[in-house]
């Protein structure tokens, strides 16, 4: 039924009124006919308004005037007959076309960006971002579609302070809408990766940018590991375009490491006397009191030893209290030639400690070199390690422009 | 004495064989959807028709819709569509 309606709008159709008595009669002989009609409507008890394809009025006609009824076109209906009434107003018809083809040109454009999710200088600073990468109103919608992955890759590492940004386009408005972070972090600037001790590189693992070198490489102090200068290729503009980033990687290398330690073999070791001076004191704040001692303290070299008990901690450290003993121990000083095995055990205690401050306990493998010189005895050691030696270099400022290279 | 007057050969067969009677015979077929639309299938024409009557001949009898706002949605040699809403349905005179 649907169909035939379709058919009927588009070969027009006309909505007749018939008047005269025995209208069944003429509705009988319509559909017997083969003439398709439909919405058959009584409106008064000699009245029918009847709905019928143009093409089958002619037919109508005769069988009207066969059975003496009465007809009247109401009105035409269907595209022929809008199709006439258009060509009848050709300006208008123009019209309609040139301010169709218009909105349909003007909303291949974008005139308008919505940002949601950043405000205030964050968001003038994004929308100084997307114009840079070409998103700004007066861009055509296919320019942005062609590129909307690409420029969201870019725009989130150019904004260190959202964790998530999507660009939708409807219509002729961009929709950015932005996951703010809410530990922000610091901008890291464009930076490369240099050694920062000579070895021979045994792991590389690169987290950002390029590496230069690769394992079983020997570098030495500064040499570039990681560049912070990427490339890639922009398929659409055919270009090569760089960018400069914050390397980051993981860099493990064999590395050595010589330790120096001088021990004298004479030193000076006190020798202590009877002769002692105890004092017991108070401390309040700045205040010091004696309150009792005993014993003789003459001239001479004496050995301190004070031993603190702190009575009020307080909130205030000016207001300390504390309870103070003094030891005054007369001692004299003997100038002592040590034995080789002392020495040596104080060589490599003294090693140890130094090996402990460098963090090198963990070493492959270690050669040790005694020298005596005088009256010192000098330990070198030289320890092989593995260890990252990956150290952040910051590039110069470029402007943060990009360069284009065209791909011949 | 009683006259039974013999099936037709039609009917005959299509008991032999299982068919649907509709299908072998131009009894009229009605279809009435909820109390909006009845679809008349091998009808013989309308009778009289109005906004509240419509009188459709069939080969069994007459068909009397009673209803209001009746209107002809679609009249072909094959088929009538009445809709509006419909009250009563009705087999005048049926063989």
């Amino acid at each position: 039924m649907h169909f035939n309606r379709l058919i009927s709008f588009l070969t027009g159709y006309l909505v007749i009124l018939i008047r005269g008595a025995h209208l069944e009669k003429i509705i009988n002989l319509m559909a017997t006919s083969g003439l398709y009609v439909w919405d058959i409507r009584r409106l008064e008890p000699q009245t029918l308004e009847v709905k019928i394809r143009a093409h089958g009025f002619k037919r109508l006609r005769e069988m009207i005037h066969r059975t003496g009824l009465h007809a009247m076109i109401v009105s035409k209906r269907g595209w022929p007959f809008i199709w006439r009434d258009i060509n009848r107003r050709k300006i208008f018809l123009l019209g309609a076309v040139a301010f169709t083809s218009v909105l349909f040109y003007l909303s291949s454009f974008v005139f308008f960006i919505n940002v949601d999710g950043f405000t205030g200088h964050e968001k003038e600073r994004l929308l100084n971002a997307l114009a840079r990468k070409g998103l700004k109103p007066g861009v055509t919608r296919r320019q942005i579609l062609e590129r909307k992955n690409l420029i969201e890759r870019e725009i989130m590492v150019d904004t260190p302070n959202a964790v998530w940004l999507g660009i939708t386009i409807r219509g002729i408005v961009a929709e950015i809408k932005v996951v703010k972070r809410k530990n922000t972090p610091h901008l890291i600037k464009a930076c490369d990766i240099v050694a920062g001790r000579s070895g021979v590189i045994t792991k590389l693992i690169t987290i950002r940018g390029i590496p230069v070198v690769k394992e079983g490489d020997s570098v030495a102090r500064g040499d570039l590991l990681i560049s912070g200068s990427i490339w890639y290729n922009d398929p659409q503009a055919n270009n090569l375009i760089s960018r400069e980033v914050p390397a980051n990687g993981i860099v493990e290398a064999r590395v050595w490491y010589d330790l120096n330690v001088s021990e004298p073999k004479i030193v000076w070791r006190p020798e202590f006397l009877p002769s002692v001076r105890r004092e017991y004191k108070l401390r309040w704040g700045p205040k010091l009191w004696t309150l009792f001692g005993w014993g003789e303290k003459k001239d001479g070299n004496y050995s301190l030893i004070r031993q603190r008990k702190r009575i009020f901690q307080g909130r205030n450290p000016i207001a300390i209290v504390e309870l103070i003993k003094d030891n005054w121990q007369e001692v004299n000083w003997r100038r002592v030639r040590l034995s080789d095995s002392e020495v040596r055990k104080a060589a490599v205690r003294s090693i140890n400690e130094k090996i402990r401050d460098f963090g090198l306990q963990k070493h492959v493998s270690k050669a040790m070199a005694w020298r005596e010189e005088d009256n010192f005895l000098k330990l070198m050691v030289t320890l092989e390690t593995t260890q990252d030696i990956a150290t952040v270099k910051l590039r110069p400022e470029r402007g943060g422009k990009e360069h284009h290279e065209i791909i011949e | 004495m009683s006259f039974q007057k013999k099936a037709p050969l039609s009917h005959k067969l299509a008991r032999l064989f299982d068919l649907p009677l509709d299908t072998m015979i131009d009894w009229p077929r009605i279809i009435l959807s909820g109390n909006k639309n009845v679809s008349i299938q091998n009808h013989r024409g309308i009778i009289e028709y109005d906004q509240s009557v419509a009188r459709i001949g069939t080969k069994m009898g007459e068909l009397l819709i009673t209803g209001d706002g009746l209107v002809l949605v679609c009249a072909l040699k094959e088929e009538i569509v009445v809709e509006g809403r419909i009250c009563n349905i009705e087999l005048v005179d049926w063989r």
